[in-house]
């Protein structure tokens, strides 16, 4: 397997020490992956970049021995290896430290680095072994707590620095991190990015997927990005690549380019909705801004920016911790979705749509009419399909969604066609506040166009929308304002002039800005 | 050691018990006689391993609500061996032993093997040995009960009861296995966190195969102390051991959920709920507020476990991505593949 | 396809009313008696309490929780009945609200639990059987009540236009109407399908789901009052014994009637017909001189058995459901990306 990297690498010749070639993984129709690649060299740190549903999840599991490709090669030295279960990967030097923590809580820090692998004496557990072997490890990467500390009581931030000790304990070679400073703190990160450092200076190939632009630069050594399942930077030293165009790569749609031009705003009146100051138990502090009645205003951010849990503490599903959310220049408190329907007309079309915006069981005219069957309810609740289904017609025509019957269940539908009736239902509500959040991710141009159309249209109709999008093209062309947002944070706010070229170096302007700032710490 | 013992979540509830123990001994002469203390003590060793069997158990993150109908089963097989095929009494207990071990396994495979809830096959297997033990006897009790057996269940020295021998031998045992021996923490890491488990090549088949045939092997000692107790093996035991085989680990404080196990605490646990029901007769309260007492009981043991949990758990910055809300899982732990 | 379900047209009630023609069929050849007025009669006697005890346990199984206390909601209104009606001389009419009250209110109290501390219904139903079956007993003394009201003793043992047909029946088909009403009628059922279904997505939507969730013990709560009201009007001799019984059975109508013990969809059908059945089976094998000892054997198999198949329809349908993002799936879950 020859590594694809520019001339300027003297490694050029060396054989990668963990490749993967032409993987394709298909779930049940669903295309996660087709044909992306991967190659680690020895001592190096590489990063693996792509926007939610570019499967990067899909790589690291394949990579782990979680799940099995459809069809490609993993080869480690030179060999062709597979692996059939995760022990398999793990016996082979490689390990993996997720996103999300993977521990027994209850379980001893010692006992989490040796889980499956016990010392023993005799056949029983030899804990003094345990506690004595674990320390250098533990030193390794600085955790400097007792062995026998529970580890459920670990900071998020001890707890990965616990989990990288495990993967060295496990004698890895390739050592995959998964969105690792997603919740640490920064003092905490500085230190794991010297640990990284070391590592690779001992021969370890690490693989770095995150977001923070600015830390793969500080931190690696190439790139990979993916998009929609396919590599569209490969292995690229990062000093030949800008971090424009690596965003460029990560987000622009290889698609048509839309129809429709940039609006033109028109609103009256005072903000629909306002945040003052708003902080939330996410860590957003000091937020402040408006969405006026037929206005579209675009929350742009990369990922991990910490728009979708502003959208879901605004819709009563996580708490506002502090300053005032108002809905018509009234302060409110908004205590759950019910509420935030019923008394304030606001309503989320959420980003999970299969786990959030749809019951996938249900038919299409219920999962639609979920949100007015108050409306159409008799006295002592009587409701019956005909009377759901007259609210149902009109949303689901406007968007056209093709389906059989109103009966169908909505999860025999196309993504496009789902994420159109997960919207549908919010415009059967008439909700005058909406929070569209990625409402296009993952469906094709024809469904997208039409989610498109919807958006304006709403705008036309008074409604005051609040689109969050990954997609700055998008955002470009729908949205009358922008705003910017990144770790928790408004970077800053511009009037949406319509000239892609013009705001969209703007906007990765701010973004950068913001993340050179970062950046200066971690040098 | 000591000072983990000291710590144990037990603690408190101990000391206020053997402190109103103390009181009420002095208050009502009735409560502090050595054959006071030795019935409370009877009581508490069948009880604590009752528990034991639940708590097995638990500590895979399962339920098993067949433990009564184990008992039942194995209480007619030691009595049917002995006094109708006139085993000798060794070989009847352990034939009996043998027959709860067999249940548990038959238990353990399905759940294992099909991923149906052990909620619901418990629910459905412990009926149906109930059933058996009916069936076999119909309803009649064996009176002829061997000798060494009542010996066991209700013989004493002073306040200390033999069976309670037994007890502490299987809490060490079980105790002990669960820390030391490398299938117990098997166990508990399936219970504490199956995929982190899973993913370091512990298998969850193996762990509830283990954990439930466990199970039944300690319901089936349970019923044989208890028919050396009650000096007659008859079908009705178990009937009213669910409640017992919840109560006594989780105030113990073993975990509902998994991976947290305490084999001393269902010890002290038993004694304290023994202790109660006596008191209660002792002071000639109605004895039926005893089954009100131990749901409240359980009640005080979760909520004050919970408020452990949140109090010592430290926080994240900046929570998860998915909106602080976790996702909404049935109650009846759902079929897993 | 789920809510199709609740018009009945599964495969499952298909499947029933072939095993209750055939059991029918295989019991009355004997020329045993079986297809006797007489028995006939008991057969709906008994059906018709189960099927009422599935719906209340239906109720909260189709938000996927469950009502481990069925049978003490069960002792307390039984035993509150009996109090009113014999001990305080109350006029029917007035003693039956009574009692419904109660059993709303009971349930409802367990759900109000359920929510305020966020403990999973398992146990706060397992406290509370524990504590309402202690109530019970500690108010009634367990005294016996006998009832002699004509009209509750025409209701279970009179007959209504055919001998062979208890009025039992009629309550039990009239609460199946209600139920049936519920749930594909009227908006707080359609909302109770949607939280059993996905309770999240059902909270993103604007479904009130603490409404919902203490509706569903509300409901529960009434239908276990009225299988106590039912109970008692053909024993007619009531006391805070009466419930016992009930957790098995409670389990059985449901879960052989097609319901998914995750949640989120319901036949009426399936648990009517599912009640027919197995009281026909326990009834027929009484008939066939099997000891009624071995009944309880039935059960258990018959749940077991029920639950087998069920897993495997259930697993095929399941393939096809969402299952939610995660980074990291061992156990052969679907990320996406």
């Amino acid at each position: 397997m020859i590594a694809q990297a520019s001339s300027a690498t003297n490694r050029a010749a060396e054989q990668p020490s963990f490749a993967m070639g032409d993987v394709w993984k298909n779930f049940g129709g669903i295309v996660a992956l087709s044909g992306a690649e991967l190659t680690l060299q020895a001592g190096e740190i590489h990063a693996l970049i792509g926007e939610n549903g570019a499967g990067k999840s899909t790589m690291i599991n394949i990579a782990t021995g979680v799940q099995q490709p459809d069809r490609g090669t993993l080869t480690l030295k030179g060999e062709q290896v597979e692996f059939l279960r995760p022990k398999a990967a793990v016996d082979h030097g490689v390990s993996v430290v997720h996103q999300e923590r993977n521990l027994v809580a209850k379980f001893s820090v010692a006992e989490n680095l040796f889980l499956g692998r016990l010392p023993l004496t005799g056949g029983f557990v030899n804990y003094r072994r345990m506690v004595a072997e674990a320390r250098p490890w533990l030193e390794q990467v600085g955790l400097e707590i007792d062995p026998l500390t529970e580890a459920g009581r670990l900071s998020p931030g001890q707890a990965q620095l616990m989990e990288i000790a495990k993967a060295l304990a496990q004698d890895c070679q390739v050592l995959l991190l998964d969105e690792p400073t997603s919740s640490i703190t920064e003092g905490e990160f500085a230190h794991l990015f010297d640990i990284l450092r070391n590592l690779r200076a001992q021969g370890a190939s690490i693989v770095f997927v995150s977001h923070k632009l600015e830390e793969v630069y500080a931190l690696c050594d190439r790139v990979t990005v993916l998009r929609d399942g396919r590599n569209v930077v490969t292995g690229q030293p990062l000093a030949e690549v800008s971090q424009g165009e690596i965003i460029h790569a990560m987000v622009g749609r290889n698609i048509e380019v839309l129809t429709g031009s940039a609006r033109q705003s028109s609103h009256v009146g005072g903000p629909r909705l306002g945040l003052a100051n708003v902080s939330t138990e996410f860590g957003h502090v000091g937020l402040n801004l408006s969405v006026h009645a037929g206005e579209i205003v675009g929350l742009y951010g990369l990922v991990g920016a910490g728009r979708t849990e502003l959208a879901r503490s605004l819709v009563g599903l996580a708490k506002i911790t502090g300053g005032e959310v108002r809905i018509d220049s009234q302060p409110v408190k908004i205590r759950n979705p019910f509420d935030a329907l019923r008394n304030h007309r606001l309503g989320y079309v959420s980003e999970d749509r299969k786990g959030e915006g749809l019951i996938l069981q249900h038919s299409i005219s219920r999962n639609v009419s979920i949100t007015v069957w108050q409306r159409v309810e008799g006295l002592i609740g009587w409701l019956t399909e005909p009377r759901a289904r007259q609210l149902v017609r009109e949303p689901l025509s406007r968007l056209n969604v093709k389906m059989d019957r109103l009966s169908q269940p909505v999860a025999s539908l196309s993504g496009g066609n789902q994420q159109k009736v997960s919207a549908a239902k919010w415009i059967a509500a008439e909700a005058e506040v909406l929070i569209f959040d990625e409402p296009t991710v993952g469906i094709d141009v024809a469904a997208k166009d039409a989610m498109h159309r919807l958006l304006r249209e709403l705008a036309e109709q008074g409604k005051a929308v609040l689109l969050i999008s990954s997609d700055l093209r998008e955002v470009i062309q729908l949205a009358d304002r922008i705003l910017i947002m990144g770790g928790f944070r408004l970077l800053g706010e511009l009037e949406n002039s319509g000239d892609y070229e013009a705001v969209s170096r703007e906007v990765m302007r701010t973004i950068t800005a913001a993340a050179s700032g970062a950046q200066g710490s971690l040098a | 050691m000591m000072v983990r013992v000291l710590r144990a979540q037990w603690m408190p509830l101990l000391g206020a018990i053997v402190v109103a123990g103390i009181v009420l001994s002095f208050t009502n002469k009735e409560f502090g006689t050595a054959f006071n203390v030795y019935t409370i003590l009877q009581t508490a060793a069948v009880d604590a391993v009752i528990g034991l069997s639940q708590m097995v158990v638990l500590s895979v993150g399962d339920l098993s609500l067949a433990v009564g109908g184990i008992g039942g089963l194995v209480t007619i097989a030691v009595g049917n061996l002995f006094s109708v095929q006139h085993w000798p009494i060794g070989a009847a207990i352990v034939g009996a032993l043998l027959v709860g071990l067999v249940c548990g396994l038959l238990n353990g495979l399905i759940i294992a093997y099909t991923g149906i809830s052990g909620f619901i096959v418990t629910l459905a297997t412990g009926t149906a040995f109930t059933g058996i033990s009916y069936g076999v006897t119909s309803t009649i009790p064996y009176s002829n009960v061997s000798s060494v057996l009542v010996t066991l269940g209700q013989g004493r020295a002073s306040f200390f009861p033999y069976a309670l021998i037994v007890t502490i031998v299987a809490t060490v045992l079980i105790g002990g296995a669960l820390r030391f021996l490398p299938i117990g923490r098997e166990v508990l890491a399936v219970g504490g966190n199956r995929e982190a488990a899973v993913l370091s090549g512990l298998s969850r088949q193996r762990s509830v195969l283990i954990a439930h045939t466990v199970s039944g092997l300690l319901a089936a000692v349970a019923a044989v102390m208890y028919v050396g107790v009650l000096q007659s093996a008859t079908p009705a035991t178990g009937s009213d051991w669910l409640i017992i085989s919840f109560a006594v680990p989780i105030i113990g404080g073993t975990a509902l959920v998994g991976g947290e196990a305490s084999a001393s605490g269902c010890f002290v646990a038993a004694i304290v709920l023994a202790a109660i029901n006596d008191a209660l007769i002792v002071l000639n309260i109605n004895t039926n507020a005893v089954e009100l007492a131990e749901g409240l009981l359980i009640f005080a043991a979760v909520l004050a476990g919970r408020f452990g949990q949140v109090v010592l758990r430290p926080g994240q910055r900046g929570g998860s991505r998915r909106g602080g809300v976790a996702p909404a899982t049935s109650d009846v732990p759902a079929a897993t593949t | 396809m789920r809510v199709r379900l609740v018009l009945g047209t599964s495969n499952s009630s298909l499947g029933l009313v072939f095993l209750i023609v055939a059991s029918w069929a295989i019991f009355g050849l004997g020329g045993s008696g079986f297809l006797s007025s007489f028995n006939l009669y008991s057969v709906g006697q008994l059906a018709a309490r189960d099927a009422v005890l599935g719906m209340a346990q239906a109720a909260l199984v189709v938000i996927a929780r469950m009502n481990l206390a069925v049978g003490s909601i069960g002792a307390i209104c039984a035993s509150l009945l009996g109090y009113l009606l014999v001990s305080a001389s109350v006029p029917l009419p007035l003693a039956l609200v009574s009692v419904c009250v109660v059993g709303v209110l009971a349930s409802l109290l367990m759900g109000i639990v359920e929510l305020r501390s966020g403990l999973s219904s398992f146990i706060v139903t397992l406290a509370f059987l524990s504590a309402y079956g202690g109530a019970a007993l500690l108010a009634t003394g367990a005294q016996q009540y006998e009832i002699t009201s004509k009209v509750l003793n025409r209701l279970g043992n009179g007959s209504l236009f055919v001998s062979s047909l208890c009025p039992l029946v009629v309550v039990a088909l009239v609460c199946g109407v209600m139920v049936w009403l519920l749930y594909t009628r009227n908006g707080l059922g359609w909302r109770m399908l949607a939280v059993g279904s996905n309770e999240q997505a059902a909270r993103v939507s604007g479904v009130n789901v603490r409404t919902v969730v203490l509706a569903s013990y509300a409901i529960s709560g009434l239908l276990c009052a009225v299988a106590a009201v039912m109970e008692s009007s053909y024993q007619l001799n009531v006391n805070a014994g009466v419930g016992s019984d009930w957790l098995l059975p409670s389990f059985i109508a449901p879960v052989l009637g097609g319901l998914a013990l995750t949640g989120g969809d319901i036949s009426v059908i399936g648990i009517l017909l599912a009640a027919l059945f197995y009281d026909s089976l326990q009834s027929g094998l009484t008939i066939l001189n099997v000891p009624s000892y071995w009944l309880e054997l039935a059960e258990g198999l018959v749940l077991l058995v029920a639950v087998v198949l069920d897993q495997f329809r259930h697993s095929r349908r399941r393939s096809a459901h969402y299952r939610p993002t995660e980074v990291v799936t061992a156990l052969g879950q679907e990320p996406v990306a």
